[in-house]
């Protein structure tokens, strides 16, 4: 998420100069786009078309249209020395971008309602778990499936039993591969749990966190690793070790 | 009779941190204000210092050095999704709950038959071992006397984090306050405790102790409802339910000195911004804005100047398009060029709770006003999903040359995926 929303923050100084030169404001686009193309899910109802014509529009609110407060000084930012640059983009986005371009240099009158439109998509997409009533009664087709009309899978039910309790973390270190932990998976950690002895833990070691088999046999406390490189943790009198939590899952990437 | 318990976490703000960096256990650490101003938290370790609360942080610079005092940025990202943790885990424990403030509630524990205080150790365990929050309750047969209660348990080890007062006798209970100062007793502010000591009132014992009717004389009826409370009856129900909030207010200082009408322009259409949201999520509307701009008052070689004024609008509105022109309008008529300003506020005021029919889409016919709410609504559902400022308003501004100083900011672990904490494997 974050990184689209800094991604659009570098876009968003398109807010403030119109005037800016074509292809540094086409570089931000092109960057915009790219996001969406990456398969930033929430953005497949909206149009990266439609949010930048969102700030558009706001910008001729604000700035051009309703005149409050007379002429604002120094308003006019100067941005006279602005660099250029050449950006390459894929011939397949290439009229894409020349047609935000095209619309950028035509949009001075404020039109919004035509313009939000299709922004209007994010709300309609909420997630909906209410099982819709019977829609035979519209269509006038009763259907079949109407019975078994259920609530869509949710993840945060499935993966997590205590919501205050779960908290996730990401893996830096190959001590664990013989667990299925890998670096940079993302760890499910449940501190509701309690630790028993086999269990994968997460614990404060001299204030460190680290992911270790948790082993708690006839009075002895060690941390595994599950890696022949790397060596088991066993604690010596004074020292510290805290259990955090318990590893109930593994996020890894496909 | 009643049963309050009032929970408190202890030292909240460095707590959520040491949850997820172990290594600040033990040590000195405070966390400070916006802009790294002064203390707004410590750890124990660090009160022992001598760190004062609102002690200026650059005064404090010889000691952090000396002590290896850990100071962070404030976090309230990470301290209001704890807090939210915290509470959830709470609200098990009883069927009333009442949030008191980010780190405080009250729970109803009226009819509860058990040994109270067995209760009390097993909610702090419980919030300990879920969230990693330390915490101190206090109970009483009143929202005051559960206050004190927990302020005892917080003061004295003796208590091993859970303080009853309703278990006590009259007798012990009385020695308990006769050694607590009345400027510790919960709406006694440092006002009133000056004007109560002067009567000779100086402990919780003797304020419990006076006249109803004298109170009376001097102070207005929550002084004396405070009394009241600290006798044993209970006056002060549990507000499950926050009230919506009467005015709502966005201030901050800058992380410069400014002195362009530009940058206070953003800064104002910024602040407005927050302040709308929150009004849109309580459903109310708003008929004035606030808006006020000061000096530094601390840099006596600069003019000072800090004016302020409520601009009323012809009609109740939660459009922050509306809300920022008047702002604008408002800051254009106080504005004073030449002089170096540290701070500008935005307060929301004379709110109304809005008609259901505004809320809804399209049984409004005035296109003006639905445009403004559905522009409204859009702009808020983006933020929640896109990130707070996913879209703002253009004249917020990008540079935010004002824009607070956050220097040692630890990462939101817990509401952006790119921020998780690391664990070593
Ligand atoms: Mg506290």
């Amino acid at each position: 998420m974050s990184a689209v929303k800094k991604r659009f923050a570098v876009g968003d100084s398109l807010l403030f100069s119109r005037d800016l030169k074509l292809p540094v404001w086409l570089k931000h686009a092109w960057l915009f786009l790219s996001d969406y193309k990456n398969g930033n899910k929430f953005l497949t109802s909206l149009s990266a078309y439609s949010i930048l014509d969102f700030c558009v529009i706001y910008q001729d609110i604000l700035m051009g249209k309703s005149n409050w407060g007379g002429q604002r000084s120094g308003a006019g930012r100067k941005r006279v020395a602005e660099p250029t640059v050449t950006v390459r983009v894929p011939v397949s986005s290439k009229e894409t971008i020349m047609k935000l371009v095209r619309h950028m240099k035509t949009a001075s009158s404020v039109r919004f309602p035509p313009y939000l439109e299709p922004l209007l998509l994010v709300q309609q997409s909420a997630p909906q778990f209410i099982p819709r009533m019977s829609y035979s009664v519209r269509a006038g087709f009763p259907s079949p499936a109407d019975d078994y009309v259920e609530k869509r899978i949710d993840l945060n039910e499935e993966l997590i039993q205590h919501r205050e309790a779960t908290f996730f973390l990401r893996v830096r270190g190959h001590s664990m591969i013989g667990a299925g932990i890998d670096d940079g998976d993302e760890l499910i950690v449940d501190r509701a749990i309690i630790p028993e002895h086999n269990r994968i833990v997460v614990a404060a070691v001299d204030g460190e966190l680290t992911v270790k088999r948790f082993y708690h046999r006839h009075g002895v406390v060690k941390l595994l690793a599950e890696n022949p490189q790397y060596p088991d943790i066993e604690f010596k009198n004074e020292q510290e070790m805290v259990i955090w939590g318990v590893v109930t899952k593994i996020i890894k990437s496909a | 009779m009643s049963t309050f318990a009032l929970v408190d976490g202890n030292n909240f703000y460095v707590s959520c941190e040491r949850v997820f960096n172990p290594q600040l256990e033990k040590r000195p650490v405070v966390v400070l204000s916006n802009n790294d101003g002064c203390a707004v938290a410590r750890s124990q370790e660090a009160k022992a210092l001598g760190v004062k609360m609102g002690a200026p942080w650059f005064q404090m610079q010889a000691l952090a050095r000396k002590h290896g005092i850990v100071a962070l940025s404030s976090n309230y990202t990470l301290y209001a999704d704890m807090s939210n943790r915290m509470m959830a885990v709470l609200e098990k424990f009883s069927p009333s709950q009442e949030v008191y403030s980010i780190d405080e509630c009250f729970l109803g524990l009226d009819g509860f038959h058990t040994d109270l205080t067995a209760y009390g150790q097993a909610i702090r365990q419980q919030v300990k071992c879920w969230t990693g929050l330390p915490t101190c309750i206090g109970i009483g047969p009143t929202k005051t006397l559960a206050k004190l209660a927990n302020h005892i348990a917080k003061k004295q080890r003796e208590w091993a984090g859970v303080c009853d007062l309703g278990k006590l006798s009259e007798h012990a209970l009385n020695d308990l306050l006769e050694r607590i100062d009345v400027g510790e007793v919960w709406g006694v502010g440092r006002r009133i405790r000056e004007k109560l000591v002067r009567l000779g009132i100086n402990t919780a014992l003797d304020l419990k102790r006076a006249e109803v009717a004298f109170i009376g004389d001097y102070f207005s009826v929550v002084t004396q409802r405070t009394v009241v409370e600290l006798q044993g009856v209970s006056l002060l129900q549990l507000e499950e339910v926050a009230p919506a909030r009467q005015q709502i207010m966005c201030s901050r200082s800058f992380g410069l000195p400014v002195t362009q009408l530009t940058d206070l322009q953003q800064a104002i259409i910024s602040y407005t911004t927050r302040a709308a949201e929150k009004l849109r999520r309580q459903s109310s509307l708003c008929r004035a804005v606030h808006i006020s701009i000061r000096t530094n008052p601390f840099r006596q070689k600069d003019a000072q100047y800090s004016p302020g004024l409520t601009v009323t609008l012809p009609k109740a509105t939660c459009d922050t398009l509306k809300l920022a022109q008047a702002g604008l309008w408002g800051l254009q008529r106080i504005y004073r060029p030449g002089c170096r300003y540290a701070k500008a506020g935005v307060i929301l005021l004379d709110l109304v709770p809005a008609e259901i029919r505004q809320t809804s889409l399209f049984t409004d016919h005035e296109t003006d006003k639905k445009n403004a709410q559905q522009l409204m609504q859009t702009m808020d559902a983006i933020n929640q999903r896109m990130g707070k400022d996913a879209v703002f308003l253009a004249g917020a501004g990008v540079e935010k040359r004002w824009h607070m100083k956050q220097g040692n900011k630890t990462p939101r672990y817990t509401t952006e995926w790119k921020e998780l904490v690391v664990v070593q494997c």
